[in-house]
């Protein structure tokens, strides 16, 4: 599913070991991607697929190795300046999207931005991809007044509104059926590769293997 | 602007809540307001009303007594004086010029008060309309008392006895009215002024009728120059330290100044103004503590939106000043909530006051205080989001991605 657009690679992960309460528990396959490029990051339950991911969106720190980010190793940085290198580079998604209910859904998307402090030029962006991701019907309405479907749509957005060099996601498809779920895989790489953006799914979930361009297993050291 | 944004939605989302910590937080403005601005207006208004007015000489007795009554004219009279002694009194070189006054009779309850021309001089006043009174029953009218009455030159009225509307009308002695001053600000404004020996008259004649049905004779029959007081105008303030004593020396007579006995009376409502004052504060500190535990039990809730916060790169500065932005715009909402009751309460309360005494606050607009109340309204904000704050800038972001 490469677009071919760039053969720089925006992630890079090395070497990387994780570690939980003092303990080394699981070993990240060394891999790189470009822009347009997915990944899932696959494992049973507690093989440290969360963990993972904390340590690629610069949350929790890895007990060795290298994660390189669009050229900047997270891990590298300050605290504050990790928090605003993750705010403006790194797309995160959750299992359980994570809107805020007291905003409207514009602003839930539009809260991405804020907090990267990107300036209020942008917001042309928001409508844009309200529209796309067929939003903006409801940009106005409650986060905790809308269906399960667009509060997935809404993540989705909120994700990709900075133009991260990176979507983070989370176990997206747990709670979905079959066709919901290869309707959100199909959006989720259908929008990376639009937004020039690499991929990565932490996943137990088969089902999503085959939608992404390479799987990597979790090597748990125990 | 995340940061008003994500406040104001929270807030909606706890209305209740924080429409109870508004109102708690603006009674306790609105009384230490009304506390600080409506009693200090109260002086201003009784120097407004007693105009000109430096010195009072009546009868043996209170000199607040003597004040209220004859120079505020909110009270009765506590007796008779008589002209010729008090005016000895008040020729005294250090005195401008001085007036008696004779109270007794109303006009639907505008007080009517004989006296000689020169009760104009004292307060400072012009004839805004005809002339000043030359004859018995000729009547000149202050200027709200004229607008209130709705009487014009040339009408006739008849005055009732006593200084409330109701009394006992003297059908025998109309008065006519001659003149209309112009506004003065003071008291002389709700007077009806008329010739001393129009009242003397009257009340002789009242009271001639009344011995002669009882048998008893009173104080008009047996004291010929009666007047209820003596009002008088200072040369120079140095007068202030000389004359009430000279006055005070004489055994038939007490002297009252204005400014000392309205600054005594101010004194004493002084711990009024504390107990107001500390009420609203202890009203605004349950507004703060409700404020406080209120957002601690939202930040409980809302560690996952923090948290989240921090993932879209929020700095914990953000995160606290969310909590501080809600905080803020509760004191801000019960600092206009809590102003604006208080100048309701000012406007009502002057209203009251006005009917009922004539006295007319007129309260100022002090930016200063504003200023001292407003930033003290926003750290008593500050302070009560302080632990709110703290929990909200160190949310733990791994919750999220593992909850």
């Amino acid at each position: 599913m490469n677009n071919g657009v760039s053969t720089l690679p925006l992630l890079t992960v090395t070497n990387v070991v994780l570690a939980r309460d003092g303990r080394r528990i699981a070993r990240l396959p060394n891999f790189e991607l470009v822009a347009g490029q997915s990944v899932a990051i696959a494992g049973e339950s507690g093989s440290g697929k969360t963990t993972a991911l904390l340590a690629l969106a610069g949350v929790r720190p890895p007990s060795a190795g290298t994660i390189d980010i669009a050229g900047t190793n997270p891990w590298q940085l300050s605290a504050l300046a990790r928090d605003g290198f993750r705010g403006k580079r790194i797309g995160l998604i959750f299992q359980s999207f994570h809107l805020v209910d007291a905003l409207s859904v514009g602003a839930n998307v539009w809260l991405a931005a804020q907090c990267a402090g990107y300036p209020v030029r942008e917001r042309s962006r928001l409508h844009d991809l309200l529209e796309r991701l067929g939003l903006d019907a409801v940009q106005h309405r409650r986060a905790d007044r809308i269906s399960h479907g667009q509060a997935q749509r809404v993540a989705i957005a909120r994700a990709l509104l900075n133009r991260p060099a990176v979507i983070l996601a989370d176990e997206p498809t747990s709670a979905l059926d079959n066709a919901n779920t290869r309707g959100l895989m199909k959006l989720l790489t259908d929008s990376a590769a639009a937004e020039k953006t690499a991929l990565v799914v932490a996943t137990h979930d088969q089902r999503v293997l085959g939608a992404v361009d390479r799987v990597v297993e979790m090597e748990v050291l125990q | 602007m995340t940061v008003v944004t994500l406040a104001f939605a929270y807030l909606r989302r706890r209305w209740g809540q924080a429409l109870l910590s508004i109102l708690v937080g603006a009674l306790g403005i609105a009384a230490v307001a009304t506390a600080y601005v409506g009693l200090d207006a109260l002086p201003d208004a009784a120097e407004r009303s007693w105009g000109g007015v430096d010195l009072v000489i009546g009868p043996k007795g209170s000199a607040l007594d003597l004040v209220l009554c004859c120079v505020l004219h909110i009270s009765d009279p506590r007796g008779l004086v008589s002209e010729k002694a008090a005016m000895a009194v008040a020729s005294h070189p250090l005195v401008r010029v001085a007036a008696p006054i004779a109270l007794g009779d109303n006009v639907d309850g505008w007080r009517i008060v004989g006296t000689t021309p020169k009760l104009l001089a004292v307060y400072r006043a012009d004839i805004a309309q005809g002339r000043v009174w030359t004859k018995p029953l000729e009547a000149v009218l202050g200027a709200q008392a004229a607008r209130s009455l709705g009487f014009k030159i040339g009408q006739t009225f008849v005055g009732a006895h006593g200084l409330a509307a109701g009394g006992e009308l003297h059908s025998q002695f109309p008065y006519r009215v001659v003149g209309i001053l112009a506004p003065t600000g003071s008291v002389l404004d709700r007077l009806v002024l008329c010739d001393i020996e129009t009242v003397r008259y009257i009340h002789k004649k009242q009271q001639e009728d009344e011995a002669a049905e009882t048998g008893v004779t009173e104080t008009y029959v047996n004291l010929p120059d009666a007047a209820t007081a003596v009002v008088a105008s200072y040369k120079t303030p140095v007068a202030a330290l000389l004359l009430p004593r000279l006055v005070d020396a004489n055994p038939e007579l007490t002297g009252a100044s204005p400014t000392f006995e309205i600054a005594r009376v101010m004194s004493y409502l002084r711990p009024l103004t504390f107990a107001a004052t500390a009420v609203g504060l202890l009203l605004v500190a349950i507004a703060a503590a409700g404020a406080a535990a209120g957002l601690m039990a939202t930040m409980n809730a809302r560690t996952r939106d923090l948290a989240l916060l921090r993932t879209l790169g929020a700095s914990p500065v953000i995160l606290g000043s969310v909590a501080f932005a809600e905080a803020a715009m509760i004191a801000l909402a019960a600092l206009i909530v809590g102003l604006g009751l208080s100048a309701l309460a000012i406007y009502v309360g002057g209203d009251m006051l006005a009917k009922q005494t004539g006295l007319v606050i007129e309260p100022a607009v002090d930016l200063d205080a504003l200023a001292y109340l407003t930033a003290g309204a926003l750290a008593v904000a500050l302070l009560a989001a302080l632990f709110p704050a703290l929990r909200a800038a160190h949310t733990p972001i791994e919750e999220v991605l593992q909850s």
